[in-house]
């Protein structure tokens, strides 16, 4: 999974907790607002019903102007029974109740007088707690009839203005359905859950884009950067401006690229500090072994000049490798000094041939040349160095093949490439040593003992030599019956990089 | 020393030289002068046998200082010059040869180990004749580059 994703996915889940948190927090304080909002929204409509049933009252009861029992009409039972009918019309009370001072019904929202009779002692107990004047008013949280609601009783009060007594005569009751702010509550969290997803849409987008800025997008960059440099090119830098950590490292980054640098030409250096050094003495040996050999120091006899022409042959092969070092230090500070220009191809294959005669036949490995394509317009290459370069594949598929065995070097035009694919019969390659052949210092397995010579730089400044005319260079081997490496270069010049740098 | 060549009296000046130009040793059935500035002794050593053997009067400067002094008593027909030197290195006599009216026409062949391409490049602009790499090449190699340029 990618940085940014994970870290998305880690906020997401931070916030949506947070919300919900917060959300809740707020759904109970507002919840508990809406409920009280309804209940004193139906005690004030209770009040009313209160004060117009406590007026008809008072009207029957206070003609002679004093306190009696009051009398309640059939006429006031039907007023009454009307109001309770029409009770059920409200969103806010679902049902009341008008009793009289022996806790009977005498009007009821839906005409059940008898509906409280087996009630429980509980709810019974509070109603007569109010008629008693126990309790100014009663409220119940309570299931009735299969619905949720809160059932609220307040008493009925016949007051003597003259004497200024007062006496429970009746309750009223009504049942506050608490759906009736339920869906009020409902309504608010479905509110708060569309803002809560837009709120964290939102945060991802704006957080995604800030990541995107200021982390991924700059480590991102970073891994280009640092791919370039682990495919050798020490030149690479980061950009780097912000002043966090990511900065930080940019620059500690940099810093780092810089002493592999100086130390990648340090090595350079004393490659080549090393090689032309080993030079003088080297120069030395061979000028004395070859006054030797020419008789310039006097006449030695046949066999003494027998090992001195070994002693000479391995001068040479010093001399050779010393050659080699020099070479892949050059190659590594991009000096290796190419002169790209229109040359004739065939012209390079001639001198190929020429120049494996003497191998061909000291070694009895036959070389075969087989041109598919004729002749090829003059492209540009450096004539030296590719020659170098597949003189080298050719002498190495010589050297790997046993006497009796052939080298075919095989011609081929595809599309703008010549192909030179060089197949030997010879001893083969290691599988696992494959991906290896193109890197410094390295022989295989195989061949250590095979030959003593082969310093393991060879194909490492073929392939960089390949490189440069904008070519490529692969292997195909099988242990024991052979390998086949392929050369491929462009002929247009559109295709030749720029400069000599990263190469390797 | 032979006859023909008169020692140069101080102080010399420029006419003094050119008089003595003049008449170069070598027309005079002189054998020809190679002056070899190599500081390894037993290189030197060599190079000054084989060159010497082949018939020619060799003789060899280990430094700047004692080159000039060399090519101030008899012009050389051909320079033969290593590059690292204690003091000034050759690409500076090669210079001092070229930029000197007298010596600019003499021959320099650069007998070095140092072969990268811009040490080449700076060589042959400075007007070497030729660029050998003392490892790669036999002491015959180079006596056959001497014959091939003054022979």
């Amino acid at each position: 999974m990618k940085l940014g994703t994970k870290i998305n996915l880690v906020l997401v889940a931070v916030v949506a907790v947070a919300l919900t948190g917060a959300f809740w927090v707020i759904i109970s304080i507002e919840g508990a607002n809406l409920k009280q909002q309804t209940v004193n929204d139906a005690t004030t409509l209770t009040n009313v019903l209160r004060i117009d049933i406590e007026r008809m009252f008072n009207q029957t009861t206070t003609q002679d102007g004093s306190l009696v029992s009051a009398a309640i009409t059939t006429d006031d039972i039907i007023v009454l029974q009307k109001i309770a009918d029409s009770i059920s019309d409200s969103n806010l009370i679902n049902h009341l109740d008008i009793f009289n001072s022996q806790l009977e019904i005498i009007a009821d929202t839906g005409g059940k007088k008898d509906e409280f009779t087996n009630d429980t002692p509980e709810y019974k107990q509070l109603r007569e707690d109010v008629l008693a004047g126990k309790k100014p008013v009663g409220d119940a949280e309570r299931v009735y009839d299969g619905v949720p609601i809160i059932m609220r009783v307040v008493p009925v009060t016949l007051r003597d203005e003259k004497t200024g007594t007062a006496k429970n005569i009746g309750l009223i009751e009504v049942h506050i359905p608490q759906s009736s702010y339920g869906t009020l509550i409902n309504a608010l969290k479905l509110r708060m859950l569309a803002v809560g997803i837009v709120f964290t849409a939102l945060l991802v987008v704006v957080l995604a884009i800030i990541l995107e800025r200021n982390v991924v997008g700059p480590l991102r960059r970073y891994s280009v950067v640092a791919r370039k440099i682990s495919s050798g090119d020490l030149d690479q830098r980061v950009e780097h401006s912000s002043n966090d950590e990511i900065g930080e490292f940019g620059a500690v980054f940099n810093t780092m690229v810089a002493n592999l640098h100086e130390l990648d030409k340090m090595k350079s250096d004393f490659i080549s500090v090393a090689a032309h050094q080993l030079r003088t003495p080297l120069a030395g040996v061979r000028w004395v072994l070859k006054l030797l050999l020419d008789g310039d120091l006097g006449s030695i006899s046949e066999e003494q000049k027998g090992m001195v022409e070994r002693g000479y042959e391995n001068s040479d092969r010093m001399s050779q490798l010393v050659d080699e070092l020099l070479n892949v230090s050059r190659i590594e500070n991009g000096k290796f000094g190419y002169k790209l220009e229109k040359n004739d191809f065939m012209k390079l294959l001639d001198t190929l041939m020429e120049n494996t005669v003497l191998q061909s036949k000291e070694r009895n490995v036959k070389v075969i040349l087989e041109n598919h394509v004729g002749t090829i317009a003059d492209f540009s290459f450096d004539a030296e160095k590719l020659l170098t370069a597949i003189q080298n594949v050719v002498d190495n598929a010589m050297k790997y093949t046993l006497p009796g065995g052939s080298v075919t070097i095989t011609i081929d035009k595809n599309g703008d490439y010549v192909e030179v694919k060089v197949s030997d019969t010879g001893v083969g390659i290691p599988k696992d040593e494959i991906p290896k052949l193109f890197s410094k210092f390295f022989r295989a397995a195989n061949v250590i003992h095979l030959q003593t010579e082969g310093s393991g730089l060879g194909l490492f400044i073929v392939k960089s030599i390949i490189l440069r005319h904008g070519g490529q260079i692969w292997v195909e081997s099988e242990e024991g019956k052979g390998t086949t490496i392929t050369i491929k270069i462009p002929v247009l010049d559109e295709l030749l990089p720029k400069d000599e740098s990263v190469l390797v | 020393m032979d006859e023909t060549v008169t020692p140069l009296e101080k102080p010399i000046t420029p006419g003094s030289i050119a008089s003595l130009i003049a008449t170069p040793a070598s027309e005079a059935g002189e054998k020809k002068f190679v002056l070899v500035i190599e500081d390894d002794k037993f290189l030197k050593e060599l190079l000054v046998k084989k060159i010497s053997k082949e018939g020619f009067d060799v003789q060899n400067a280990v430094d700047a200082e004692s080159a000039f002094r060399a090519i101030e008593d008899r012009k050389p027909d051909i320079v033969l010059t290593d590059l690292i030197l204690p003091g000034v290195d050759g690409f500076g006599i090669l210079e001092h040869i070229k930029n000197d009216p007298l010596t600019k026409d003499v021959p320099v062949v650069i007998l070095s180990n140092l072969g990268q391409q811009e040490d080449l490049d700076k060589g042959i602009a400075l007007g070497a004749t030729d660029y050998m790499i003392k490892a790669n090449f036999t002491l015959d190699e180079i006596v056959a580059k001497v014959h091939s340029i003054i022979g």
